[in-house]
């Protein structure tokens, strides 16, 4: 299934934090959406999973406008991984993952054995599975984020949305997350978007780019075409350093700190 | 590691019944002891089929199996409706009382007492009247007080559970104080008992008043069972439980119509108590875990159980003196919530 926004209005008060936005999911295809702080990232990513209602705009799943497509029909095929996943309560991982099973169970559901099997899958899948009876709050960062990843597998969704989930991940759990998240799309034909807050793992991993900017799509395509020196210094509003790296062949982005800023010639880089 | 799923506790149906089972046989333990321990000695076997007239059936039968059966029914009410107010804002720092839904249920209903006897409104049902009058006020207070509390506390912005508890505690103080003030204009006759609301003490005032409180438990139990599974997911937060397909706005009525359901049938007979939703919930986690399916009935058994002990310490440590079974409540909670804080504090900065 595919995921168009188009011309999405997001407003605030009176601020707009998406100022029309026109991006798409493809399935087998992962979008990276990156930009500065207050971008509209996460409110996009939001507004694509249609948990905030667009003031203006349409988001499309395979056509069909989200706002004519129940609730729970809607959340069998798309999935949220939000930035943080707080619970107030002790609450176990096998608990949190069956809870992604409920479009599919509805409110007086009780969970079937298919129900355990698709959540037991999920949980392989993220490599979670022996930690099944632990608590949330008893997990590290890396385990944690894997287990609402499966959480949101076991909705069986065909379009996956991220919100920074490499965040408060190391670069080791950061990496193992994305080849997941890689893997997912490649071979298991998911759509997905993703927010990164690190534009070189954006590079490596995502299909295609959007760099946002005040709410608006400052350019798409992909991440040669978008992770380009001049407009990134122009976005982020500083010096930066953009070259292709030997390994990868992708862009690598360094942020300089003011002592190498004020040594640079305009110009440096890519 | 396969068996890593299946042995983590399911919750089905009949794991739930089994917990009905065992919280029935709870209670009936606990009203076991509080009808057989109260100031006067008395061998319950013995009274129970003693004649009518016989003093000791008279207290086992007139006195204290209506107050355990309404120790019960307010008790479970009070336990149930913390769960829920604890399980939709996430918070486990929620309960009727802390959010001012108690005392918005007992201002209105203690008006609805005294206005009750009144020429015009006395015209329209008669003492009777206030069977009526008193519990719908209390369920207009309930209702009108969550509706109060969540707008004001949404005015500084979003309503946050930190703001919406500030919001109630401010407001059950000032019912508080209010309740207080009409105590002290009414006249004697009418004020009489007002006092008790403030504090909460259990009031037999007729098997009708007891059934009311039975009846909306049951229909409060029922709405809120029909919403446990939604209940789980707003674990996950508004946003988190909205992406998992839950009809957010529509919970939240159902669970603050409920809520205002439970209260209103507690209040008319036992004012304020507080406390007995706020721990109970917790100790109830404890024990079953955090599926609402099974905390939901296991703090309506819990709070039961819960309340008619309290009631029966309040009953019996002071000998002849009767203290309201609030005084025992807050005795427990107070110092049980300054513990909850603490944890909760602990929780917020590992995370």
């Amino acid at each position: 299934m595919r995921l168009d926004a188009e011309s999405l209005v997001v407003r605030y008060g009176t601020r707009e934090a998406l100022a029309g936005v026109d991006v798409s999911v493809e399935p087998g295809r992962i979008l990276g959406i990156i930009g500065p702080n207050g971008s509209g990232k996460s409110t996009l990513v939001r507004a694509m999973a249609g948990v905030r209602a667009p003031d203006a705009g349409v988001v499309r799943l395979d056509g069909r406008p989200l706002g004519e497509i129940g609730r729970r029909e809607r959340y069998r095929a798309i999935a949220l991984v939000p930035q943080e996943t707080q619970v107030s309560f002790p609450m176990r991982v096998s608990d949190l993952v069956l809870l992604g099973r409920s479009p599919h169970t509805g409110a007086f559901g009780w969970e079937t054995s298919h129900d355990l099997e698709v959540a037991r899958r999920a949980m392989e899948r993220t490599d979670v599975l022996g930690l099944g009876g632990r608590r949330l709050d008893e997990l590290s960062g890396g385990e944690r984020q894997r287990a609402v990843l499966a959480r949101a597998l076991a909705q069986e969704p065909r379009v996956l949305l991220l919100d920074e989930p490499t965040s408060f991940l190391d670069l080791r759990h950061a990496v193992l997350l994305l080849d997941l998240v890689r893997e997912l799309a490649t071979a298991g034909g998911l759509a997905v978007a993703v927010v990164l807050h690190d534009l070189n793992l954006a590079g490596m991993y995502c299909d295609r780019l959007a760099l946002l900017s005040a709410g608006r799509v400052h350019t798409q395509g992909a991440p040669e075409s978008v992770l380009r020196y001049q407009d990134l210094c122009t976005v982020y509003g500083t010096e930066l350093y953009v070259a292709p790296n030997d390994v990868t062949g992708r862009m690598v982005v360094l942020p300089l700190s003011a002592e190498h800023r004020n040594r640079l010639t305009p110009g440096r880089g890519s | 590691m396969k068996g890593d799923l299946e042995s983590v506790r399911r919750v089905t149906p009949g794991s739930v019944l089994a917990l009905h089972t065992a919280g029935l046989a709870a209670l009936l333990l606990s009203a076991g002891l509080g009808l057989a321990i109260g100031p006067v000695e008395i061998d319950p076997i013995a009274a129970w089929s003693a004649p009518a007239a016989d003093p000791a059936h008279v207290i086992l039968v007139g006195a204290r199996l209506p107050r355990v059966v309404l120790g019960a029914l307010v008790g479970g009410a009070l336990g149930l409706a913390g769960a829920a107010l604890q399980a939709l804002l996430s918070n486990p720092l929620a309960c009727p009382h802390v959010l001012g839904i108690s005392g918005g249920a007992a201002l209105l209903g203690i008006l609805a007492m005294i206005f009750a006897p009144l020429p015009a409104v006395a015209a329209f049902g008669g003492e009777e009247g206030a069977l009526v009058l008193v519990p719908l006020a209390a369920f207009a207070g309930a209702l009108g007080t969550a509706a109060l509390v969540r707008a004001v506390a949404s005015a500084a912005g979003r309503a946050t559970p930190h703001t919406l508890l500030l919001t109630g505690v401010v407001f059950n103080a000032f019912a508080a104080a209010v309740i207080t003030f009409i105590n002290s204009i009414a006249d004697f006759h009418r004020a009489h008992g007002i006092l008790a609301w403030v504090v909460g003490s259990l009031t037999v005032r007729g098997a009708a008043w007891t059934w009311a409180a039975a009846a909306t438990l049951a229909a409060g139990a029922v709405l809120l069972s029909a919403s446990a599974r939604d209940l789980n997911a707003l674990a996950l937060g508004e946003e988190g439980a909205g992406s998992l397909g839950v009809d957010v706005r529509g919970t939240r009525l159902r669970i603050y119509l409920a809520v205002a359901l439970l209260v209103a049938g507690a209040v008319p007979v036992s004012g304020m108590i507080g406390f007995v939703g706020l721990i109970v919930p917790h100790a109830v986690r404890l024990l079953v875990g955090s599926d609402q399916r099974r905390v939901l009935p296991a703090s309506m058994w819990g709070g039961a159980v819960f309340l008619v002990l309290a009631d029966t310490a309040a009953r019996t440590v002071l000998g002849a003196i009767e203290l309201p079974v609030g005084v025992i409540t807050a005795l427990c909670g107070g110092p049980f919530f300054l513990f909850l804080l603490r944890r909760q504090g602990r929780l917020e900065a590992a995370r």
